[in-house]
């Protein structure tokens, strides 16, 4: 489903991204993982157009983020991990707004809304300004708002986040049931336990460069060989990358 | 343009809500507000009064030399929004959390240019616009001029003359940050803020003030008509003289000689309009991507500085070794004098 082929992104003298080569399988659920500042945030801006590359491509579903970025939107759901909310509109006007730049018609968008004030337990928030929501409540708006048009694709960014006990375990299985349904979802996140619990595939950025992909199995069974945790096991590898 | 009209309409949605806060401390703050800014419209219109009265009946300047004068204060109110706008479009266009999210949504990057240069004009030049038109109504209401014409005034002259202040200063913005990554950000600013010093001596240099006031005076005390020869030949092509020339038919009741400047005028913005837009089209996104690296790698550079830095690198490059050893020691020495 996504393919970063030889992705690099350099600020300056400064490489944040250093020739990343990856394949996303469709229907995964990719965790992203690594420390701060290794070069998370930095790809999934890039997938979504907010940076440019300074080096190398993103293949989305067989289209170029170079050549028809538009087209790879239009497929993508992005939701960052400080949600972006029009304060005075209420969630549905919001998500009627999210839903209209996609071209959907406002019926459909009903329709969609229904549905998710259902799994997500939107309830009567919906019509309030989101102005009035918790940290918990806007990601849950903001995941609403970016599986509005059906999309192939599911980009994270730290979903996790401020999220409270209860938003954090509908938002886990949300997404679980997303990619059960064929949705690739390709999640950076900081939390071990999160990758561990819903994720299919893991991989491991660290200063810029990928030090694991794989499948989840893959990396419990390192895990088991070495009779680490999943903690230890991470730190390990982060910091003999960094050694 | 379906897109585009989307856009706005939850934009405007979003703007038209009053504020929800109801409590007597919200209405207060809200009742206050309202009074503080009818009581700046209502300052201006009264000065706008005064001051004509005062020009005209008090010091007899006439009208042709009172509308020289208008022409002068909006050429340096015409710089004012150019480079306020500059300012602030840098912020709305190439810093805003509202830009990265629609980015990231199907949507031409030229049109998320156009809306939030509009969105910053009207938005951001809101009190700056009323104050305007309480001056523009004090004048109109002084030459007693209609609202329809008055109108007229203010749609087609006044605000094409605002928004090629904001236009020039959207396209200068993107001129100015696309060369500052080649040159830096130190000499452009400086060459900028040298042609904007230049730009003003040579504007009282080709229209002195002084050489206007003697010329206008040798006719006194008629000074109310049309001295076609004192306006220089280059002033003739500024925005603030066709405002300032429409001004002034206008107050002798000459409408018609007023349209060829509101012509010009709103031709202007439509060319300047269209510049914008053609440029903003090859070049926003990508001018989007480089100052966002121009941010970050300033950013970084600032994290990398260690001028400020109080942090204390361990000797230990396994950071598990490091925390075993800290807990080993806190356990050791520290909790066994409590």
């Amino acid at each position: 489903m996504i393919q970063f082929k030889d992705l690099t992104k350099k600020f300056g003298s400064f490489t944040a991204v250093n020739s990343i080569d990856l394949h996303i399988r469709k229907g995964s659920l990719y965790g992203f993982l690594g420390p701060n500042g290794a070069g998370k945030s930095t790809t999934i801006k890039m997938l979504t157009g907010i940076y440019s590359l300074s080096g190398g491509d993103i293949v989305v579903d067989g289209i170029s983020i170079l050549k028809e970025p538009q087209k790879i939107k239009m497929i993508t759901g992005y939701i960052p991990d400080q949600p972006y909310l029009y304060d005075r509109l209420t969630g549905k006007e919001f998500l009627f707004f999210c839903g209209g730049l996609f071209g959907l018609e406002k019926k459909n968008v009903k329709l969609r809304i229904d549905e998710m004030i259902e799994t997500l337990k939107l309830g009567d928030w919906l019509n309030k300004r989101t102005e009035e929501y918790s940290q918990g409540m806007k990601q849950r708006v903001a995941i609403a708002s970016a599986f509005l048009h059906h999309p192939q694709l599911i980009i994270l960014d730290e979903p996790m986040v401020g999220l409270d006990p209860q938003s954090a375990v509908l938002v886990k299985q949300f997404l679980k049931r997303k990619s059960e349904e064929g949705i690739t979802v390709f999640m950076s996140t900081h939390s071990l336990n999160v990758v561990e619990e819903i994720c299919t595939d893991v991989g491991i950025i660290n200063k810029g460069k990928i030090i694991f992909s794989g499948g989840l199995d893959e990396l419990l069974s390192m895990k088991n060989e070495l009779s680490h945790n999943f903690e230890t096991l991470f730190i390990e590898l982060t910091s003999e990358n960094q050694n | 343009m379906q897109q585009i009209l989307h856009i706005i309409l939850y934009k405007i949605l979003a703007f038209i809500k009053p504020e929800m806060d109801f409590s007597l401390r919200g209405i207060v703050k809200s009742v206050g507000s309202t009074v503080v800014y009818a009581g700046f419209a209502a300052g201006a219109f009264i000065v706008a009064l005064r001051a004509l009265d005062f020009l005209l009946i008090e010091q007899r300047i006439g009208l042709f030399l009172l509308h020289r004068f208008i022409s002068i204060v909006l050429f340096i109110f015409f710089l004012s929004v150019n480079v306020g706008n500059i300012v602030v479009s840098y912020s709305t266009l190439f810093r805003s959390p509202e830009v990265a999210f629609l980015l990231t949504k199907p949507i031409n990057p030229v049109r998320i240019f156009v809306i939030k240069f509009f969105d910053n004009f009207f938005y951001s030049s809101g009190t700056l616009l009323m104050v305007l038109v309480a001056l523009l109504t004090g004048f109109t209401w002084y030459f007693k001029i209609n609202v329809f014409y008055s109108l007229i005034l203010f749609l087609f002259n006044f605000l094409p003359f605002m928004l090629s202040a904001g236009l020039l200063g959207v396209l200068l913005l993107l001129l100015l940050i696309n060369t500052t990554l080649k040159f830096g950000f130190r000499k452009v600013v400086s060459v900028l803020a040298l042609g904007y010093i230049t730009i003003i001596i040579v504007f009282f240099q080709l229209s002195s003030p002084m050489d206007t006031v003697i010329g206008v005076m040798k006719f006194f005390p008629n000074v109310d008509g049309y001295f076609a020869n004192l306006i220089p030949a280059y002033i003739k092509f500024l925005p603030n003289n066709w405002l300032a020339e429409s001004m002034f038919w206008m107050a002798k009741g000459e409408i018609q000689q007023a349209i060829p400047y509101m012509v010009l005028q709103v031709s202007l913005s439509l060319v300047l309009l269209i510049i914008v837009v053609l440029v903003g089209k090859a070049n926003y996104l990508k001018t989007w991507h480089k100052s966002i690296d121009f941010q970050e790698n300033t950013r970084k550079k600032a994290e990398g500085s260690k001028v400020f830095s109080f942090e204390k690198p361990s000797i230990f490059k396994n950071p598990l070794t490091d925390v075993l050893l800290k807990r080993i020691f806190i356990f050791s020495f520290v909790n066994r004098h409590r």
